[in-house]
C-alpha cells in the first residue's frame, strides 16, 4: 500500500513544482496568486498522503483542515488588499510592480 | 490487497492524474481566466477524488471522518477564492484570450497563430490545407505582431 | 468598506463559526495531535479577521467587544499563572500538575496522570485566551481605518 501513497506523494510534488513555475514567471499578479492557491490546495492532498504514509493520519488532518482554512483566509486577504488598487485598471495587474 | 484498498487506490490514481492535468494546465492555457478554469475545477475535483481513495481506505473512523471534512471545506473554499480571483482579473478589465490574440505571444517561447499555421501547414495535404489557409485569410499580421482585419 | 461579492460575504458569515468551532477542537487536542493554546487561540481569532475582510471593519470590530478584549487578554495570562500558584499551594512545584492528585488515592500514577491532563487543559485554555484576545486586539488596532480614528462617523 505504501508505493501508492509514494507514487501519489511524488505526483502531487511535480504539480507543485510545474505550477511554481507559473508564479515565478506569472505575467500577471492574479497569475502568481492563483499558482499559490493551487499549490495551497496540493499541499492539503500532501499532508493527507503524509499522514497515511507515516501511519499516523489524525496527527497529519488536523493539520491539513487547518491549512485549508486558513488558506481561503489568505486568499480573500491578499484579493482584497489589491481590490483597491485594481479596479478597472488592468494595468495595475499586467505591470510588474515598481522596485 | 484488499478489495477496498484496491478501489481506493484506482480513486487516488485518478485523483492524482486529474490533479496532474490541472497543474498542466496552469502552466501552459495562454491567459489568466483560462488557467483559473484549469485551476479551480481540476484542483478541487482532484482532491476531493485523493480523499475519497484515502477515506474508502481509511473506513468509518475518526480520520475518516476528518478527510470528509477536509474535502467537503475545500470544495466550498476552494470555489469561492476561485469566484473572488475571478471576480477581481474581470473588475480591474483584463480581457478574456482569444484566439486572434495568440497572433502577440503573451509570454516568451509561446507560439503565435500565424507561426503556428506556418509550421504545420507542410504536413497538412489538400483539402486540409486549403480550409487551413481559408479559415485564416482576412487576418493581417504585421511586423509589430498586431492583428488588422482587412474585411 | 466591505467586499461586493455576496458569494464570499455569505461564505466568510457561515464559515467563521467553523473556524471557531475547530480552534476549540485544537485546543482540546493540545497533548496528543498538533494543536494547543497557541494555535487554537490564533486559529480563532482568524476567524475575526475573515468576518472583518468580507464584511469591513466596523463589523468585525462588533464581533470583538472592545472591552471584554482588553479584560480576556491578562485574564488569560493569570489563569495559567493561577494553576501555576494552585499546584504550590497544594504542595508541588511551580506547575507541577501532580500536586492536584488525591493523596489517598488507590492508584496513585493515575491519579497523577489524569490530576496532569486537567491542569494541562487548564493552562492550555488560558493560552487560548490570552492569544486570541490579543491577535484580535492587534489586528483590529492595526488596521483601524484612518477616519475611523477620529471618531466622525459616530
Amino acid at each position: 500500500m505504501d508505493i501508492v501513497y509514494v507514487v501519489s506523494v511524488v505526483v502531487v510534488l511535480v504539480g507543485m513544482l510545474a505550477v511554481l513555475k507559473r508564479v515565478i514567471s506569472g505575467p500577471t499578479l492574479l497569475d502568481r496568486l492563483l499558482g499559490v492557491n493551487v499549490i495551497g490546495t496540493k499541499t492539503i492532498v500532501l499532508l493527507a498522503l503524509i499522514g497515511f504514509l507515516a501511519d499516523r493520519p489524525g496527527f497529519f488532518l488536523d493539520i491539513a483542515l487547518a491549512y485549508a482554512l486558513i488558506n481561503f483566509i489568505a486568499t480573500i486577504a491578499v484579493l482584497r488588499h489589491f481590490e483597491a488598487r485594481f479596479r478597472g485598471r488592468a494595468s495595475a495587474v499586467t505591470e510588474e510592480e515598481p522596485s | 490487497m484488499s478489495a477496498l484498498e484496491i478501489v481506493g487506490t484506482v480513486f487516488i490514481a485518478l485523483g492524482g492524474f486529474v490533479m496532474f492535468m490541472g497543474a498542466v494546465g496552469v502552466v501552459r492555457f495562454p491567459d489568466f481566466y483560462t488557467r483559473l478554469h484549469a485551476a479551480g475545477k481540476g484542483d478541487t475535483l482532484g482532491q476531493a477524488l485523493v480523499l475519497l481513495g484515502l477515506i474508502v481506505i481509511t473506513g468509518v473512523s475518526n480520520d475518516g471522518l476528518k478527510l470528509v471534512l477536509i474535502a467537503f471545506f475545500i470544495f466550498i473554499l476552494n470555489s469561492t477564492s476561485t469566484h473572488a480571483l475571478a471576480r477581481a482579473a474581470w473588475l480591474a478589465g483584463l480581457k478574456p484570450w482569444t484566439p486572434a490574440d495568440s497572433a502577440t505571444p503573451q509570454f516568451e517561447g509561446q507560439m503565435s497563430e500565424v507561426d503556428r499555421r506556418d509550421a504545420f501547414m507542410p504536413l497538412l495535404a489538400g483539402e486540409d490545407k486549403a480550409a487551413l489557409e481559408a479559415s485564416t485569410t482576412g487576418i493581417d499580421v504585421d511586423l509589430d505582431g498586431k492583428v488588422e482585419d482587412d474585411a | 468598506m466591505r467586499t461586493e461579492s455576496v458569494v464570499v460575504r455569505y461564505l466568510a458569515l457561515r464559515a467563521a463559526p467553523f473556524i471557531q468551532l475547530y480552534a476549540l477542537y485544537v485546543l482540546g487536542h493540545g497533548e496528543d495531535g498538533p494543536g494547543g493554546g497557541f494555535q487554537g487561540g490564533v486559529i480563532f481569532s482568524a476567524s475575526f479577521v475573515l468576518l472583518a475582510l468580507a464584511h469591513g471593519w466596523p463589523f468585525g470590530r462588533q464581533q470583538v467587544n472592545e472591552k471584554v478584549a482588553d479584560i480576556l487578554a491578562p485574564t488569560g495570562a493569570l489563569i495559567f499563572a493561577g494553576i501555576g500558584v494552585l499546584t504550590m499551594l497544594a504542595g508541588g512545584a511551580f506547575l507541577e500538575y501532580g500536586a492536584f492528585a488525591k493523596a489517598g488515592a488507590e492508584d496513585p500514577e493515575a491519579a497523577r496522570l489524569a490530576a496532569q491532563h486537567i491542569g494541562l487543559i487548564g493552562i492550555e485554555a488560558g493560552v487560548m485566551i490570552t492569544v486570541a484576545a490579543s491577535m484580535a486586539i492587534l489586528f483590529f488596532e492595526m488596521s483601524r481605518p484612518p477616519r475611523e480614528s477620529k471618531g466622525n462617523d459616530a
